[in-house]
């Protein structure tokens, strides 16, 4: 199992100076060994946190001056850190806190909740949790079994524990931050002591989450009892990382721009190819951040009948409103934050009645956006009391469709164009626009990479892989597909894909014909939806194949799912929980637990939006 | 000559499919099964051709696709065998409906009186078979080196023995067809054949024939089967009103490779008279000689034509004998006068009429202003008679007794179908293959082009006072003949998109084949060569002189006497 936890304890040091293999040249050993045997307990812990910052930081140096005396290593018992997120940016936040944690004199030790034993709970002194939300509330996957057993019978006894959580969500949800909602009010009610109130980040959420964790680590600092000693050390800064990222994304070449729809379907799927020489694996998302089109933006301009040289501030900058429509506020959609600034900007009845109720408010934004909003709710209100009301426009993901080893210094994708008519107007998708009206003449298009961990090829290139895929779902799986073409002894792999029709929707066709005759894909199937009056789905394929699938499953097979969680990844699992039952002849109960085991082990991945 | 008898070289690559398909099964359904990819495997391709399909893709999309990274589109044509061209109502308002369900919602009427379909995807080509025979026609041998549809002359409007000789041609085409239960298994479900040790083709054996056998029956004076273009032909010979025999001819045919003379088109040689109860046994006898003898190394010279001409007639005739104990009396004498169709209602001598309707390059399809397809589903509603398809792409409405009559031609009205004579005779008597974008041999367009040519060509010829003249046009996007280009008065070949050898010299009743007289037309050249000649003829013909016997007496070309000096 990957280990993601950087806690370096002092068995680990044991073992390396006990001439335990190691990385280190043997006179880096000695002195590794040299300068640990002389630290307490606090200074290893101290250690091990700048060590882990180091690595978050890839590399990068951080400054370490040892030889002064600003900082204190204070007596305090390390903060655990608890960390439970689907995208790798709870992860991020946790090294990021850890890092600080040395600037607050502080130690703190990294833990991951898809690791963590609940049990430990009690144990805890002091704890952060970092914690995401996804779809309609739910717990990303690392965090199912904490947050289960902080309802459970067995959870009690946190009278020892003083802790702070940090949620992380979109505000566009229903049910913004729950689940870091939840672990504050349980873990008060199981006895712990809250010593910061819990914030709820947007995706947005670089700034709102420095300051909670400066004051937050900082309330810990002044915890009773907490005596300086040893070390000092000054002035922990971080150098400038040059890394690319959503807050200074890398400026990408368009390389190519194609319709992967044949004529005669009423959609279109783009394959974008960008020249992006980022780091990442296959399995990773790309941000990108778009634009909104004038025509929108004039259309909203003209429902509020503000004038686009208007003057507005937006982070801390001045800028025309028209700008600041086109380049930094959501206009194709309305959510609910923007309903509820609305509100509190000016208060209306109707809209209150909606906004209270969550399928009225459900069914109201639905297929509408800002101009709607503002043509149905008419307000007088200034350009900078609109940009107020507005949500900051937000990068786009898409998982990444090629391999950084088949296709180095480039980075594909497979955009789905969402286009439709609503109420006489045409609505279209804002990033996938951007990108369908992207002429690559002058322009380049921003783009970062989102880590996606828990989206991995197995690390032994010899484990068979089952990879189901709905629409452009598939895409991940093309980058699979190319990185396992490279490599000499490859597993078996399976691909189940699933759109509309084989003719105009087979989604990267030749690439895969391509694939099984190289054998860098051993066998697909395939699910068009509307070939037939049947309406065979992915499921069904799988249904169909499920005595091999099982095969593959006890073969120690992983198993993919990628695509709309509604519509498909929900009936994937539920069919591979019926597979696992009849064709290992368990109970439903058991077959649930052997593909709970499946996904605890991340033999099981999802990658569903 | 007998040194040629057995040919050396090894056997072409299709030969061994052939022996290797257990009676033409191969992996059909394998390769119908693979949900991948639309297209069937290689070997597949060839045997299906047996079933009545052939494999195709729209060529038109195929750059624009694999930029897509799709694979071509491919699709299927399925040729419907209708011996004799003739359907009743009920099977044409079956085969209307299959042709909007699965098919591009059209029918190709082919140059041998069969329906084609075009477009049928691979995962629907099993059903529509199944559909097909289920109106009890079938597809079985409409291609592939087997004996294909069986025509005949589509005129009983013209001669009482009409009926009589389409009953011969039923009785060759089902003496003839394959007997392997493979079509059956593949298409209708059939259960495999049990124990096996059955021999399945006893008349053709594992390897079938060399190449495609055509047969043809033509009823004089009309030549709308173009009989001698056949591999095997049949001539009736009517005495006082009656069906007496046939006059036998070998070794027609229409392909040949460019730039390979040694492959020709070929005139039938008319070889003697049989009596009417014998046609059966002599297509046997035929079939066998050429099963023998053919070549089966080399499939461009692989045709009975070629046979013939390598082995000589004595020795096929010894051979009839030896085989069949069959001995033809001399030919007896008669005339053709023409290949085309008679347009618009004709009435025969049992009191029933008869309207022939033209169909443009034999495309029936419903068009703005002209639902074609339409108006002959609404006559198939109400109609009690037969449709009969022609040998030059057009379709009658056969047997319409005298108090049907107004209600059909209520109908032609209503839906704008206009009557074929009211054309120019270049049109009447014109004739296009399929071509692009779905045929696969095509070099250059045909059916999506020639009406728009002859829209062209009918100006030169109204300038000049021969719009009524009947000429025969035939445009082909290749070589391989399927619009009998050979045989047109006016024969277009192509070459390259947008340009066509141009042909002059064949006679108009179909037993001259013409010679090549440009190469490489465009449509501008096309009409700056015709249009001379075609005003020379205006002026200097002689009294009911064919254009294509003009060219020839003023030297345009020379005339080619026989299919070994159409190179000449």
């Amino acid at each position: 199992m990957r280990n993601t936890n950087h806690e370096w304890s002092p068995q680990a040091i044991t073992l390396m100076s006990n001439n335990f293999a190691t990385p280190l040249t043997p006179e880096q050993s000695d002195s590794f060994r040299q300068l640990t045997s002389s630290l307490n307990e606090v200074q290893l812990a101290w250690m091990s946190g700048y060590l882990a910052a180091l690595t978050a930081q890839n590399g990068n140096l951080i400054p370490v001056p040892v030889n002064n005396e600003s900082i204190k290593i204070k007596g305090l018992s390390p903060i655990t850190i608890l960390y439970g997120s689907r995208t790798g940016n709870g992860e991020g936040l946790a090294k990021k806190a850890q890092k600080l944690a040395v600037e607050f004199g502080l130690t703190a030790i990294l833990k991951n909740m898809d690791d963590y034993k609940p049990k430990d709970l009690q144990s805890e002194k002091n704890l952060i949790v970092i914690v995401s939300t996804h779809g309609e509330g739910e717990p990303p996957f690392a965090a199912k079994e904490l947050h289960e057993f902080i309802y459970g019978k067995r959870a009690s006894g946190l009278e020892n524990v003083t802790y702070a959580v940090l949620g992380l969500g979109d505000s566009s949800y229903f049910q913004f931050c729950k689940t870091g909602k939840d672990f504050d009010l349980q873990l008060e009610n199981l006895g712990a002591k809250r010593l910061a109130n819990m914030t709820g980040c947007d995706v947005d959420f670089q700034e709102t989450a420095d300051q909670w964790l400066r004051s937050t680590l900082s309330a810990f600092s002044g915890l009773e009892g907490n005596k300086a000693t040893v070390t000092t050390i000054e002035n922990v800064e971080t150098s400038v990382s040059q890394n690319y990222s959503k807050k200074n994304p890398y400026q990408a070449e368009l390389l190519e721009k194609i319709n992967l729809h044949g004529r005669g379907s009423e959609r279109q799927t783009l394959h974008i190819e960008l020249d992006a020489d980022l780091p990442f694996e296959p399995g990773d998302s790309a941000g990108i951040m778009p634009v909104n089109t004038s025509e929108l933006v004039n259309e909203v301009l003209a429902i509020t009948g503000l004038i686009p040289e208007d003057e507005v501030e937006v982070k801390n900058s001045k800028t025309t409103l028209f700008d600041a429509l086109k380049k930094e506020f959501e206009l194709s959609k309305i959510t609910i934050d923007v309903v509820k600034r609305h509100l509190e900007f000016a208060p209306n009845e109707q809209l209150t009645a909606i906004y209270q109720s969550p399928e009225k408010l459900q069914n109201y934004l639905y297929g509408r956006d800002i101009a709607d909003f503002f043509s149905d709710y008419p307000v007088l209100l200034s350009a900078q009391d609109l940009v107020k009301i507005l949500r900051p426009l937000q990068p786009r993901l898409y998982s990444i469709a090629s391999s950084p080893r088949a296709n180095p210094g480039e980075l594909h994708l497979a955009v789905g164009v969402v286009e439709y008519e609503n109420k006489g107007r045409n609505r279209r998708g804002t990033c996938s626009n951007y990108l369908s009206d992207f002429d690559g003449n002058e322009n380049k298009i921003p783009v970062f990479i989102e880590k996606n961990p828990n989206f991995r090829l197995p690390k032994n290139d010899e484990t068979p892989i089952i990879m189901v895929g709905a629409g452009t779902g598939i895409a991940p799986y093309r980058a699979f597909v190319q990185h396992r073409e490279q490599v000499e002894n490859r597993g078996k792999s399976w691909l189940v894909f699933g759109n509309r029709n084989f003719e105009t929707e087979f989604l990267y066709q030749t690439d895969w014909q391509k694939f099984l005759k190289s054998g860098a894909l051993s066998k697909m199937d395939v699910a068009f939806s509307r070939d037939t009056d049947k309406h065979v789905y992915v499921q069904h394929k799988l249904q169909e194949n499920a005595a091999e699938i099982y095969r593959w499953l006890e073969d120690g097979a992983h198993f993919y799912i990628c695509g709309d969680m509604n519509k498909m990844a929900t009936d994937v699992q539920n069919t591979l929980v019926s597979i696992v039952e009849n064709q290992g002849a368990m109970s439903n109960d058991s077959a649930l637990d052997y593909v709970n085991k499946m996904q605890k082990e991340k033999r099981l991945q999802l990658d569903v939006y | 000559m007998e040194d040629n008898n057995n040919i050396s070289a090894p056997p072409s690559p299709i030969e061994i499919i052939k022996e290797n398909s257990n009676y033409l099964r191969g992996t059909i359904t394998e390769s119908l099964n693979n949900p991948l990819t639309g297209s069937m495997k290689e070997q597949d391709q060839v045997l299906i051709k047996f079933h009545g399909t052939y494999q195709q893709q729209d060529r038109d999309l195929d750059d624009e696709r694999k930029h897509q990274k799709l694979e071509p589109l491919y699709s299927f044509l399925i040729r419907i065998r209708v011996p004799a061209g003739i359907t009743t109502p009920a099977q044409w308002l079956a085969l209307d409906e299959l042709s909007d369900k699965y098919a591009d919602k059209t029918f190709k009427f082919t140059t041998r009186q069969a329906f084609q379909f075009h477009g049928v995807l691979k995962r629907n080509l099993k059903t529509t078979m199944h559909e097909i025979n289920n109106t009890l026609l079938d597809t079985l041998a409409a291609c592939g080196d087997v004996n294909r549809n069986v025509m005949t002359s589509a005129n009983p409007f013209e001669s009482p023995v009409h009926a009589e000789v389409a009953e011969d041609a039923k009785r060759i085409s089902a003496y003839l067809t394959p007997q392997t239960a493979a079509y059956h298994e593949i298409w209708l479900d059939g259960k495999l054949v049990e124990g096996g040790e059955k021999e399945e083709e006893p008349l053709y054996g594992k390897t079938y024939l060399p190449r495609k056998f055509k047969t043809a029956i033509a009823i004089p004076p009309r030549n709308d089967s173009d009989v001698l273009s056949n591999d095997l032909g049949f001539i009736a010979i009517i005495e006082n009103g009656q069906l007496s025999g046939y006059n036998v001819t070998v070794g027609g045919g229409m392909a040949y490779t460019f730039g390979n003379n040694n492959t020709y088109p070929r005139v039938a040689d008319v070889v003697g008279y049989i009596p009417k109860e014998k046609i059966v046994e002599v297509s046997e006898a035929v079939l066998v000689f050429q099963r023998d003898h053919g070549n089966r190394s080399d499939r461009k010279n692989a045709r009975l034509k070629y046979t013939i001409d390598r082995l000589g007639l004595d020795y096929f005739r010894s051979e009839l004998k030896r085989t069949h104990n069959i001995e033809t009396e001399a030919a007896k004498p008669y005339k053709f006068t023409t290949l085309g169709d008679k347009f618009g209602w004709s009435k025969s001598s049992d009191g029933f009429w008869h309207y022939t309707v033209f169909v443009e390059g034999g495309k029936l399809v419903d068009r703005d202003g002209y639902p074609a397809k339409t108006a002959i589903r609404e006559v198939a509603k109400i109609h009690t008679g037969s449709f009969i398809l022609t040998g030059n792409q057009n379709v009658v409405i056969a047997q319409v007794s005298e108090k049907q009559k107004p209600k059909i031609e209520n109908i032609l009205k209503k839906h704008n179908v206009v009557d074929g004579k009211s054309l120019s005779q270049l049109r009447q008597n014109s004739i296009a293959c399929a071509a692009l974008p779905l045929c696969g041999l095509a070099f250059a367009e045909a059916e999506r082009y020639l009406p728009s040519l002859v829209d062209k060509l009918d100006k030169v010829l109204e300038a000049n006072g021969l719009l009524n003249e009947p000429i025969s046009i035939r445009m082909t996007g290749c070589a391989n003949g399927c619009g009998r280009p050979f045989l047109a008065e006016i024969g277009l070949v192509g070459r390259a998109p947008g340009r066509y050898n141009l042909y002059l010299g064949a006679s108009f009743v179909g037993d001259r084949l013409n010679k090549l007289y440009k190469e490489m037309l465009s449509e501008e050249e096309i009409i700056a060569a015709l249009t001379p000649i075609l005003e020379d003829f205006a002026k200097t013909r002689d009294q009911n002189e064919r254009f294509g016997n003009f060219v020839i007496r003023k030297g345009y070309v020379k005339a080619t006497t026989e299919g070994k000096k159409f190179h000449d």
